[in-house]
């Protein structure tokens, strides 16, 4: 038996687990779900307004709805908020969060389309930057622009400007007029290609009959102040945040206004086609979200205790281990040498996928949840069990009159199969489990099929080899495998 | 150690009369009093309570909350050594932060001065929901199952695989609604654990089967019922070694989770994985192996398997009267088994028998 292969396997093994070591020695840990370090949890389900048909595009103004609320939370101050959308559910995680009435207040208002006239333009460094809101407090605590009020707001964080003096990036703000429309007036809002020259990207915009009419009478004013050589601009404000200040084309003349109640409006002059395109699709999004204010509703909210949730992790950390202590003493106790590559196989396990979940927390921002844990323990009696097939298999395999070197390579083939089999009903399950459950089962499923995969290598290319190097040495032996006397052995070996 | 000989497809009765009876007990418990679920299934509000004044009682926390316009509320308190420590107040479905909603939050604190108050909400719809999810997960899982044991192994084997399974999960679930514990997601997800577990140990056993179904129709394995049982005997130290060290982490979860308030998830996971999994080494043993040997049991092929081990018992049939000394002159015979009366030749204790050679045995 050629050994080299072998113990390269056990080498590599072995460096990889000094590696995963070290990283944790090194003060890695796992990122920690929100049952585990406190902070609120909720899922939010979309509730259209009393006798809207869902749209086709429900999706993407969920998502536009998600960027509202990301900006209101970014604006708490929050460590890492994670809001995403799963379906047509928005799911959010405030870690560090304990005030459940101010979380539920931000997420569920509904977000306010106005269209008002610009009167000023005042970016960071100039004189009336002191005036009007403060642009980084949290929107809450923002004073709201009433409709039939103008006063100043902010632009959107995306447009910021440097300030010159203190070299800090601030949003522009905006001067404003009373609203003289709202979402309610916006029937549709899509993006077109024009039909002049160089076909740029427009937003089309269909009002209602109201609000064309009071969009002639505004855009004509606006050409009036335009003609005197004024700004002349149209400010479109989604929840209190100026997005875009589109002015009047030349061609709309003073007096007349643009009738019929639809209107283009052309965006990103002197951009390149694609950011041209990108801007339009995101502004024509924000009509839409305004003209279709979804509010969220709570579908679930859980609020956790830090303390708790130390603690939860504390009596979760402190059953694996003695868990695994008490495997160990079992394994040594009844399986001997076999029972010692057994309880290594299960510590690889324990240290791998723990330094597997640090690094999944450092790269895909993964969360190890309280049902994360309990999957974890589960999968040390998996990992535990696949040694005991082995062991069996070898003891099964002395008892029919095979040397213990020709054993455990017998052993293996056999073991191998049905823990390959018995693994792959659990990975079939973990992986249903992930796409169909929600909530905590993902987290649980999840584990489960890693650490089902994980089994599979660790016995591969730890167990195999180190139970084929100990047989050559002869560690072990008849005796330590758990055979029966060899005088007696046909006896048992008919049996089996 | 030496490979045990249990009979366990003989003795098929006496196991149906012990599963019979738990499935009884489990089906009359569910009927008769129902599962007590959790928010997450009905929906509602879970108030937890951390470290509350010592002398408050759950009459008081349930009046508190009562007045302050909650209903249907189940108030309970949490005790570690002796003391009161924290209590878990259960209402209906409240808006998070709606006036009611806050309305009794503030009863609470008042009543029961927590360090800390903590709370879950739940939506109506949103329990169906979930539950749902579950069930098609569930139902699409079973049919992967069926599928992947019918191709790897033989249909026969899922079936029986399946039905241990249902045994189980029904086992499992009835232990809940005879003590009347709480069925949280945590429970849901043992479930699901068990599930895992039911199959796993199953294919364990039938693998071993299929291997040995190769040597059909040699001593000792005549039949296939005799297959069986051999093969499980082969397993069985496998089955209580597994569970052993499998409940050892489980064991240690459930003891730790009862001492810390806020590890109720890990306490019901631990509850249900420790009656399931026991459950599941019992059936994998007890019902998957017996059933499949009975579903065999109708094929022609194993049919005239059975008729000529019979014959061979009656000492009928010469050359398989010679088989059967095989087995004597190889086996312990057991005392007064047909075996142990055949005749010896002298070719098979040189051990060359019939010229046939044998698969590794």
């Amino acid at each position: 038996m050629d050994k080299r292969p072998l113990l390269t396997s056990i080498a590599v093994v072995v460096l990889l687990a000094v590696g995963a070591g070290v990283y944790l020695g090194m003060g890695a840990r796992p990122n920690l779900g929100l049952d585990l370090q406190g902070g609120i949890s909720a899922i939010y389900e979309p509730v259209l307004p009393p006798g809207e048909e869902e749209p086709e595009d429900l999706e993407e103004i969920i998502d536009e709805t998600i960027e509202v609320i990301r900006a209101r939370v970014d604006s708490l101050g929050v460590a890492e908020p994670d809001i995403s959308r799963s379906g047509t559910d928005v799911q959010v995680q405030l870690p560090g969060i304990a005030d459940a009435d101010r979380v539920q207040e931000i997420i569920g208002t509904t977000a306010q389309l106005s269209f008002r006239r610009v009167f000023d333009e005042i970016p960071p460094g100039s004189e009336r930057y002191e005036e009007g809101p403060d642009c980084l407090a949290p929107v809450d605590e923002r004073e709201e622009l009433p409709t039939g009020e103008g006063g100043i707001l902010c632009g959107s964080p995306d447009d910021a400007v440097v300030d010159p003096e203190t070299e800090e990036a601030l949003p522009v703000k905006y001067e404003v007029g009373p609203a003289e429309l709202t979402g309610d007036n916006v029937e549709d809002a899509f993006v077109q290609i024009g039909q002049g020259a160089g076909q740029a990207f427009q937003v089309g915009l269909d009002l209602d009959d109201e609000g064309g009419d009071i969009f002639a009478a505004v855009t004509s004013d606006l050409a009036c102040e335009r003609d005197q050589g004024q700004d002349g601009r149209f400010a479109i404000v989604l929840d209190n945040i100026v997005e875009s200040t589109p002015g009047v084309n030349p061609s709309v003349a003073c007096g007349t206004g643009i009738t019929g109640g639809s209107a283009t409006i052309t965006t990103g002059a002197g951009l390149t086609r694609e950011e041209q395109e990108q801007e339009a699709t995101d502004l024509a999004l924000v009509l839409r979200t305004g003209a279709l204010p979804i509010s969220l509703e709570a579908a679930t909210f859980q609020t956790v205790s830090p303390t708790l949730g130390a603690e939860s992790l504390q009596a979760g950390i402190l059953a694996g281990l003695i868990g695994l202590a008490l495997v160990a003493v079992w394994l040594t106790w009844f399986y001997r040498w076999v029972g010692v590559i057994a309880v290594l196989e299960v510590a690889l396990y324990g240290l791998f996928i723990v330094a597997g979940i640090a690094v999944m927390g450092e790269l895909i921002g993964f969360a190890l949840t309280l049902a994360g844990v309990a999957g974890i323990i589960v999968s040390i009696g998996i990992t535990a069990d696949s040694a005991i097939i082995y062991a069996e298999r070898i003891r099964d395999e002395v008892n029919l009159g095979k040397t213990v070197r020709t054993a455990v390579i017998r052993a293996h083939e056999s073991a191998w199969r049905t823990n390959l089999t018995g693994n792959t009903v659990t990975i079939a399950a973990a992986t249903i489990l992930y796409f169909l459950a929600v909530g905590p089962v993902r987290g649980f499923a999840l584990m489960l099929g890693i650490s089902s995969v994980l089994d599979l290598i660790i016995m591969y290319t730890f167990a195999r080899p180190a139970a084929y190097v100990l047989a050559d040495r002869g560690v072990l032996t008849r005796r330590n495998v758990g055979a029966v006397d060899p005088d007696r052995r046909i006896t048992a070996g008919a049996r089996a | 150690m030496r490979t045990p000989t249990i009979d366990f497809v003989g003795n098929s009765r006496r196991w149906i009369m012990i599963s019979g009876a738990l499935l009884a007990i489990s089906l009359l418990s569910l009927g008769l009093r129902g599962l007590d679920l959790s928010i997450d299934f009905v929906g509602g509000n879970s108030y937890q309570l951390v470290d509350v004044r010592e002398d408050v009682t759950s009459q008081q926390l349930r009046q508190a909350a009562e007045d302050a316009g909650a209903t249907d509320v189940i108030a309970q308190l949490q005790t570690t050594d002796g003391v009161t420590t924290g209590a878990q107040v259960r209402t209906e479905s409240l808006e998070p932060a709606s006036e009611v909603e806050r309305a009794v939050r503030g009863a609470l604190e008042e009543t029961a001065q927590p360090a800390e108050i903590g709370f879950d909400f739940v939506g109506p719809v949103w329990g169906e929901r979930i539950t749902r999810q579950a069930i098609e997960a569930l139902l699409v899982f079973l049919v992967v199952v069926v599928l992947y044991i019918t191709f790897r192994l033989e249909f026969k084997m899922a079936v029986a695989s399946i039905v241990a399974l249902v045994h189980d999960i029904l086992i499992t679930i009835g232990i809940y609604a005879l003590v009347g514990f709480n069925v949280s997601p945590a429970t849901v997800i043992a479930l699901l654990t068990i599930l895992g577990y039911s199959l796993y140990d199953s294919v364990v056993v039938f693998d071993r089967v299929k291997e040995n179904a190769a040597n059909l129709g040699d001593p000792g394995l005549r039949t296939f019922p005799e297959v069986v049982n051999a093969s499980m005997n082969q397993v069985v130290y496998r089955s209580i070694n597994t569970s052993i060290t499998s409940l050892l982490p489980v064991g240690a979860l459930l003891l730790l989770g009862a001492q810390v308030l806020g590890a109720v998830t890990l306490q019901d996971l631990a509850l249900a994985l420790f009656v399931g999994m026991a459950v599941g080494v019992y059936s994998s043993l007890f019902v998957a192996g017996p059933i499949f040997a009975w579903l065999k049991g109708f094929e022609p092929e194993e049919q005239k398997r059975v008729r000529k081990a019979a014959a061979i018992e009656a000492g009928e049939d010469p050359e398989a009267a010679e088989q059967a000394a095989v087995a004597a002159a190889a086996e312990e015979p057991a005392p007064g088994s047909p075996e142990a009366r055949a005749p010896i030749t002298t070719e098979y204790v040189r051990g060359q028998g019939k010229g046939k050679k044998r698969r590794k045995r």
